[in-house]
C-alpha cells in the first residue's frame, strides 16, 4: 500500500494490521537433509511424509530460503526439483515440509502483468496484492460438472473462424515448424477478445526473454493487456520452472471460471467467467520434463522422454472445460503450440498432443512462403467440437467452404499440366483461387464475425469470379470499409440476427453490386 | 550383488541389530546414545568427503585394505561401531550407512523403548525443563525419552527439538524470522 500522506492514524493503522497478522505459535515439521544437489535436482534423506508435489523449504548454510518441489518419493530418499537458487543449496543443508502443495497467487490484481511461473511479478511494477491462492497442480472437473462447447470463442482469423471454428472450453492445438506463424495465431486471438469478456493468458515457455518482451508490447500496443496475463518461463530459467509455467498458467486460469467476477465461487446466480489460455509451447516444456525426469533418475522411454510424458500433457489440457450452468457457466479454452521438425506430425509429442486435443490448426512453412498467411493447411487442419460454436450466419456461408478447398486443391493438382479444360471446371478452378486469396489476412487485424461472413458470401456468390486473383484481399478490404461507412445496416442485421435472411441476403447484394461498380482493378491485374 | 531390495533392506537390519546389541552390551544406554551420535557423523562425514566414500565403495579394492581404511579413519569412534563399519566395507555394503542409521534409531525404540529426542538450546536446559520436556514427549511418542542436548552458542534463545524426523522449532530464531517475513508480506508493509 502506497502511503501519499503519513499520519500518526495511518502508522498506527499499520503497525495494528502487521502486528495482527502475526502469528507465534509453533509448527512441527518434518526435516530431512540434502545428501546430493546438481542439475537443478536435489536429493533429500528423511522426510518420509514428504507428499508428491509437496513444497519443500531448504535452508542454505548463509541462511538463504530456497524452495522446491518433491518430485521422487523413494524408499530412503526423496527426489525435489529446485525452484529458486541452485547454487545456494549444498549437501548437508536441512529441508523442511511445508504441509502444502506448490500454490501460487491468483487473482484479477494479475491483468496486465507478466509473472513468472511461480506468479511472482517479473515486470518491475511493483508487488501484486492478489488475495487468492491456487495449487499448479489440480484435478480437472469431472463428467457432471461440465457441458458441452456450444459458444464460439472467435479468433477473428477468417481462416480460423470459418473452417476450423474453435468453441469456448475446446482444446485446439496449434501445430507447425519453426516461422509458420503459430505465435501470430495466439496472438490475434487475444488481440480479438477486446470487450468480449475474456481473460487471456500467455504463456511463454523456453522463449527468449526478448521475444516475451516483443509480445507484451504488441499486447500492449493493440490495448489487450488490460485483459491478459503473462506468464514467463524464459530460456535461461530452470527447467522446473519451464516445467510449472503451464500450470501455473491454467491455475491462474481456473480462478477466474471457478470464481464469479465478485470474487465468491461460481454458480447459477453467480456466472463464472471465460478465459483463453495460449500454451506457447509445450514442445519446450516436454523438453524440460524431459531434463528433470532423466536428472531425478526416472527411466527413460521413447526419444528419451519419461512414461509418464503423455499424462503431464493430457492432465494440464483436461483443466480446459466448459462448466455447466450450475456451477456458472465458465469457459477456460486450451490453445497449446507445438513446434514440429521438418513437418513431422509423427515424432512422440506431436502426437500424443493431437490425440489429446479437440482437433488442430496445422501451419505449413511451404504455404507460408507462398504468401498464404496465416499459413493454415486447411486440408488437415481440424475442429472436432467447435462446428456446435459457431454462429449460425457462418456456418450457413462456410459449411461446404473446406471440402470446396479440398476439391478445389485436388483439380488443381491434376490440372497442373494439362491446358484443355472445361468450362465448369475453369470455373471450379477460379473459383477455389479466388477463395484462397480471400483467406490471407495481414497480422493484428481481426474481423468479427459479421465481417468475415460477408467477405465469404462474396466469394460463393460470384462477385469475386471477375476480380484478378492479386486484387482480392485488396477487394475484400475496400468492401468491408465500403459496407462499415455507408450499408451499415448489412453488418447491424447480422450481428443482432445472427444468420443469413433472404432480407439480408438482398441487403448485401446490393453493397456489394455497388462497391463493385467503384472498385478500380489495379493496372497490373487488368 | 543382491538387487532385491527386500534382501538389501535385511541385510542393514542385521547389521542395525548387531550394532544396538553390541554397544547396549559394551555400555548400557550412554553407549548406544554414543554409538548414535558418531553413526549421524559418520554419515554426514561420508556425504561430504567424496574420496572415502569412493574407496570404501570400489571393488577395486580388496575388503582387507577397505576394512584398514575404515579403522585407521573412524580410529576415535566407539570400536562396536568401527568393527561393523568394518565389516560392511569388507562386504562391499558401506552404501547402506544411510539405511543402517535409520534402522538403528528405528530399534532404538523397538528393543529399547527409549525415543531419543535432540534438544538444541543457547543455555543448558534445567532439571525442571528437562522433566517437562521428557513428560510431554514420553506422552505424545508412548515411549520412554532420552534427551540428547547440544548448545548452540550461535541461537538467539528458545529451544529446537527434534525427534523421529520431526521438528518442533521454537528458537527465536525461526520467530523472528516469521515475523519478519509477515511483517514484510503484510498490506503496508513496505511503507
Amino acid at each position: 500500500m502506497l502511503v501519499t500522506e503519513i499520519t500518526a492514524q495511518s502508522i498506527d493503522d499499520a503497525l495494528r494490521k502487521q502486528l495482527d497478522s502475526l502469528d507465534t505459535s509453533v509448527e512441527s515439521r518434518e526435516v530431512g537433509t540434502v545428501i546430493q544437489v546438481g542439475d537443478g535436482i536435489a536429493r533429500i534423506d528423511g522426510l518420509k511424509d514428504a507428499m508428491a508435489g509437496e513444497l519443500l523449504e531448504f535452508t542454505s548454510s548463509n541462511g538463504q530460503t530456497v524452495y522446491g518441489m518433491a518430485q521422487n518419493l523413494e524408499e530412503d530418499e526423496v527426489g525435489a526439483v529446485l525452484l529458486g537458487d541452485v547454487t545456494a543449496i549444498k549437501e548437508n543443508d536441512q529441508v523442511k515440509t511445508t504441509g502444502r502443495l506448490v500454490e501460487i497467487p491468483v487473482g484479477p490484481e494479475m491483468c496486465g502483468r507478466v509473472v513468472n511461473a511461480l506468479g511472482m511479478p517479473i515486470d518491475g511494477k511493483g508487488p501484486i496484492h492478489t488475495v487468492a491462492t491456487r495449487p499448479v497442480e489440480f484435478k480437472a472437473p469431472g463428467v457432471i460438472s461440465r457441458q458441452p462447447v456450444h459458444e464460439p470463442m472467435q479468433t477473428g482469423i477468417l481462416a480460423v473462424d470459418s473452417m476450423i471454428p474453435i468453441g469456448r472450453g475446446q482444446r485446439e492445438l496449434i501445430i507447425g515448424d519453426r516461422q509458420t506463424g503459430k505465435t501470430a495465431i495466439g496472438i490475434d486471438a487475444i488481440i480479438n477478445q477486446k470487450n468480449e469478456d475474456m481473460i487471456c493468458i500467455y504463456v511463454a515457455i523456453g522463449q527468449k526473454a526478448s521475444t516475451v518482451a516483443g509480445i507484451y508490447e504488441t499486447l500492449l500496443k493493440h490495448g489487450a493487456m488490460d485483459y491478459t496475463i503473462i506468464v514467463s518461463a524464459t530460456a535461461a530459467d530452470a527447467a522446473p520452472l519451464q516445467f510449472l509455467a503451464p500450470m501455473t498458467g491454467a491455475a491462474i486460469g481456473e480462478y477466474f471460471v471457478y470464481n464469479g467476477k465478485d470474487g465468491k465461487p461460481a454458480n447459477a446466480q453467480n456466472p463464472g467467467q471465460h478465459v483463453l489460455a495460449i500454451y506457447d509451447d509445450l514442445s519446450k516444456q516436454a523438453v524440460a520434463y524431459r531434463q528433470m525426469s532423466l536428472t531425478l533418475r526416472r527411466p527413460p522411454g521413447r526419444e528419451a522422454y519419461p512414461g509418464d510424458i503423455f499424462y503431464l500433457h493430457s492432465r494440464l489440457l483436461e483443466r480446459a472445460v466448459k462448466m455447466s450452468d450450475e456451477y456458472g457457466a465458465g469457459s477456460l479454452t486450451a490453445l497449446p503450440i507445438i513446434e514440429t521438425q521438418a513437418g513431422d506430425v509423427g515424432a512422440y509429442i506431436p502426437t500424443n498432443v493431437i490425440s489429446i486435443t479437440d482437433g488442430q490448426i496445422f501451419l505449413q512453412t511451404d504455404l507460408f512462403f507462398q504468401g498464404q498467411r496465416p499459413a493454415i493447411n486447411v486440408g488437415i487442419s481440424v475442429s472436432r467440437v467447435g462446428g456446435s460454436a459457431q454462429t449460425k450466419a457462418m456456418k450457413q456461408v462456410a459449411g461446404t467452404l473446406r471440402l470446396d478447398l479440398a476439391a478445389y486443391r485436388e483439380l488443381q493438382a491434376f490440372t497442373q499440366f494439362g491446358s484443355d479444360l472445361d468450362k465448369s471446371t475453369m470455373q471450379q478452378l477460379n473459383r477455389g483461387a479466388r477463395m484462397t486469396e480471400l483467406l490471407k489476412q495481414g497480422r493484428y487485424t481481426p474481423m468479427p464475425f459479421w465481417e468475415q461472413a460477408l467477405a465469404i458470401y462474396t466469394g460463393n456468390q460470384g462477385y469475386l469470379d471477375d476480380v484478378a486473383v492479386e486484387d482480392v484481399v485488396r477487394f475484400r478490404t475496400e468492401l468491408l470499409d465500403f459496407v462499415r461507412a455507408s450499408h451499415k445496416k448489412v453488418f447491424e442485421d447480422l450481428r443482432s440476427v445472427g444468420k443469413w435472411t433472404d432480407e439480408i441476403k438482398a441487403e448485401a447484394n446490393e453493397a456489394i453490386e455497388a462497391f463493385k461498380k467503384q472498385f478500380a482493378p489495379t493496372a497490373s491485374a487488368e | 550383488m543382491p538387487t532385491n531390495r527386500h534382501v538389501e533392506q535385511a541385510q542393514a537390519l542385521v547389521y542395525a541389530s548387531t550394532l544396538v546389541d553390541a554397544a547396549q552390551a559394551e555400555g548400557g544406554l550412554d553407549a548406544v546414545m554414543a554409538v548414535r551420535a558418531q553413526l549421524d557423523q559418520i554419515v554426514s562425514y561420508n556425504r561430504s568427503h567424496v574420496e572415502l566414500h569412493d574407496f570404501l565403495t570400489d571393488v577395486a579394492y580388496t575388503g582387507a585394505q577397505r576394512r584398514d581404511v575404515i579403522a585407521k579413519v573412524f580410529s576415535d569412534c566407539r570400536p562396536e561401531l568401527v568393527s561393523v563399519l568394518g565389516v560392511m566395507a569388507e562386504r562391499g555394503d558401506f552404501d547402506k550407512l544411510p539405511k543402517v542409521r535409520g534402522l538403528f534409531n528405528d530399534l532404538l525404540a523397538e528393543k529399547l523403548n527409549v525415543t531419543v529426542v535432540d534438544v538444541t538450546t543457547r543455555v543448558s536446559l534445567d532439571d525442571h525443563l528437562r522433566e517437562v520436556i521428557k513428560n510431554k514427549a514420553a506422552a505424545d511418542l508412548g515411549t520412554d525419552i532420552l534427551l540428547n542436548e547440544k548448545i548452540d552458542k550461535n541461537m538467539l534463545g528458545g529451544i529446537i527439538m527434534n525427534a523421529n524426523g520431526k521438528r518442533i522449532d521454537a528458537s527465536m530464531d525461526t520467530m523472528l524470522a516469521n515475523a519478519r517475513s509477515v511483517l514484510k508480506d503484510t498490506d503496508g508493509g513496505e511503507c
